[in-house]
């Protein structure tokens, strides 16, 4: 399935890389919502994320000749992440940038909450996917894009160290600091988890143990 | 069994739970496992961390991605700024580089002007008496003044050649770099190289004109700006401050052309 895929995409890489816009395209519509996703849990914010996400793609357009091989959507996201650490460390150098106006516009839609039938997916369409949202701002960059990349979006260990140009151990490692922190991000507001799984972040905290 | 709160080896937990440690701490951390509720439920939560990640719902595309033309490939959008920009650039070095070693606005006679250290002074003055130190630049500029101001145009056209000269030594850049500087400055050295002229030519209008600097040096030591410098000068900071601004406005023209 993915083998296939990866066939596919290089294919209209190559046609792209002719001028066959309409081939390039088929990427843009494969990936853009991963893309966008990505930007957007990385900035919190959907202007910025758009922007990002539309200069990103121009850019790839501009720079197909330096995809080499192997996963295009890596190569995309890769671009993204890129830029979205661009605009982080402008961010920090403007520090009237508030954070917490930018949560208020997380576009987590409450329809989803009427539609959604499982109690964990309609608690995530609500205030706990803010919640879980504004933690991953508060995580380091770093750790940030590989939460992001690996639990949110589901990539490979692989593919998110060809994404962030490192190696498997990096992303692991970057992962477990930025789950851990996450689980205790949670652990601040349990009365939002489900109850199903409100147990394991409420008790088993270190006054109770020993 | 019942182990203190120090010795839950949480950091491990973590790393346990993305598969990142080596077969000799999998065990250690098993053997913890087995017999430590606490971190069993931690372990766990920190999969239910993972999995509630994994389930946050997809945020709704604000618009599609997809690009509507082929905008020009690779370097062609950003030829013209990086062109200007570097053209700039190269301008306001050699402009720096002037001033530096001929300041403008001289106040006084030869023994100042010998002195490198008086940068208050500077200015035509400066420059003929340093003449014999200076080189050809500031004799090609001095001919060029002492011109009549029929050939006010030629004498510009020598400004601009001897800059040309002056840039290409100071910043070693490729011929390339050169020529791309040489329009931009000789279009906007015969404005700038006029008005010093002018003033050569009809001394009342500026009170202490730049020839008759050289001159009568105390006549010019009242402290203005420094306007008086050399129609080279000036013309080297015309020019760069023009491909500057032209380089940041097509900049910014090919940017929104390329988002739009």
């Amino acid at each position: 399935m993915q083998q296939v895929g990866s066939d596919v995409d290089e294919l209209s890489v190559a046609r792209a890389r002719r001028g066959d816009l309409p081939a390039f395209n088929t990427l843009v519509e494969r990936y853009q919502q991963t893309l966008y996703a990505v930007a957007l849990r990385m900035l919190a914010d959907p202007h910025a994320a758009a922007d990002v996400t539309q200069e990103s793609i121009l850019a790839a357009w501009q720079h197909l000749a330096d995809f080499r091989s192997g996963s295009v959507r890596a190569w995309l996201t890769r671009i993204v992440v890129n830029r979205c650490y661009d605009a982080l460390r402008s961010r920090q150098r403007r520090p009237e940038y508030s954070f917490d106006a930018l949560l208020d516009a997380q576009p987590q839609s409450e329809a989803l909450a009427g539609q959604a039938p499982d109690p964990l997916q309609a608690a995530l369409a609500g205030e706990l996917g803010r919640h879980l949202t504004a933690g991953l701002t508060q995580l380091p960059p770093d750790q940030r894009a590989v939460v992001i990349l690996c639990d949110v979006q589901g990539f490979s260990y692989g593919e998110a160290a060809e994404v962030e140009g490192s190696n498997v151990g990096t992303i692991k490692s970057r992962l477990s600091r930025g789950r851990a922190k996450l689980r205790d991000w949670l652990s601040t507001r349990p009365e939002l988890l489900p109850v199903t799984v409100r147990s394991l972040y409420g008790r088993g905290d270190d006054e109770h143990a020993g | 069994m019942s182990t203190p709160a120090d010795e839950h080896p949480d950091a491990l937990l973590a790393d346990y739970s993305v598969d990142g440690l080596p077969t000799a701490q999998v065990l250690l951390v098993e053997r913890h496992l087995a017999t430590c509720p606490r971190c069993r439920t931690r372990l766990e939560s920190l999969r239910t961390t993972a999995v509630l990640l994994r389930s946050l719902p997809e945020p709704s595309l604000p618009r599609s991605f997809t690009l509507r033309h082929a905008a020009p490939r690779s370097r062609r959008p950003l030829a013209l700024p990086v062109s200007l920009l570097s053209a700039a650039a190269v301008l306001l070095l050699a402009f720096g580089l002037s001033l530096a070693v001929y300041p403008p606005r001289t106040t006084v006679t030869a023994s100042t002007a010998s002195r490198p250290a008086a940068v208050a002074a500077g200015g035509t003055a400066s420059k003929a008496a340093a003449a014999p130190t200076a080189g050809p630049a500031s004799a090609a500029l001095a001919a060029a003044q002492n011109r009549d101001q029929s050939s006010a145009a030629a004498s510009s056209q020598a400004g601009a050649t001897s800059a040309a000269a002056s840039m290409s030594q100071a910043s070693q850049q490729e011929g390339s770099g050169t020529s791309a500087l040489r329009r931009p400055f000789a279009a906007a050295a015969p404005s700038s190289a006029r008005p010093p002229g002018q003033a050569s030519e009809a001394p009342p209008r500026v009170p202490g004109p730049t020839n008759e600097a050289a001159q009568q040096a105390p006549s010019a030591t009242a402290a203005g700006p420094s306007i008086h410098m050399s129609p080279l000068q000036l013309g080297l900071g015309i020019a760069g401050v023009a491909c500057l601004l032209a380089g940041v406005g097509s900049l910014a023209l090919a940017r929104r052309r390329s988002a739009g």
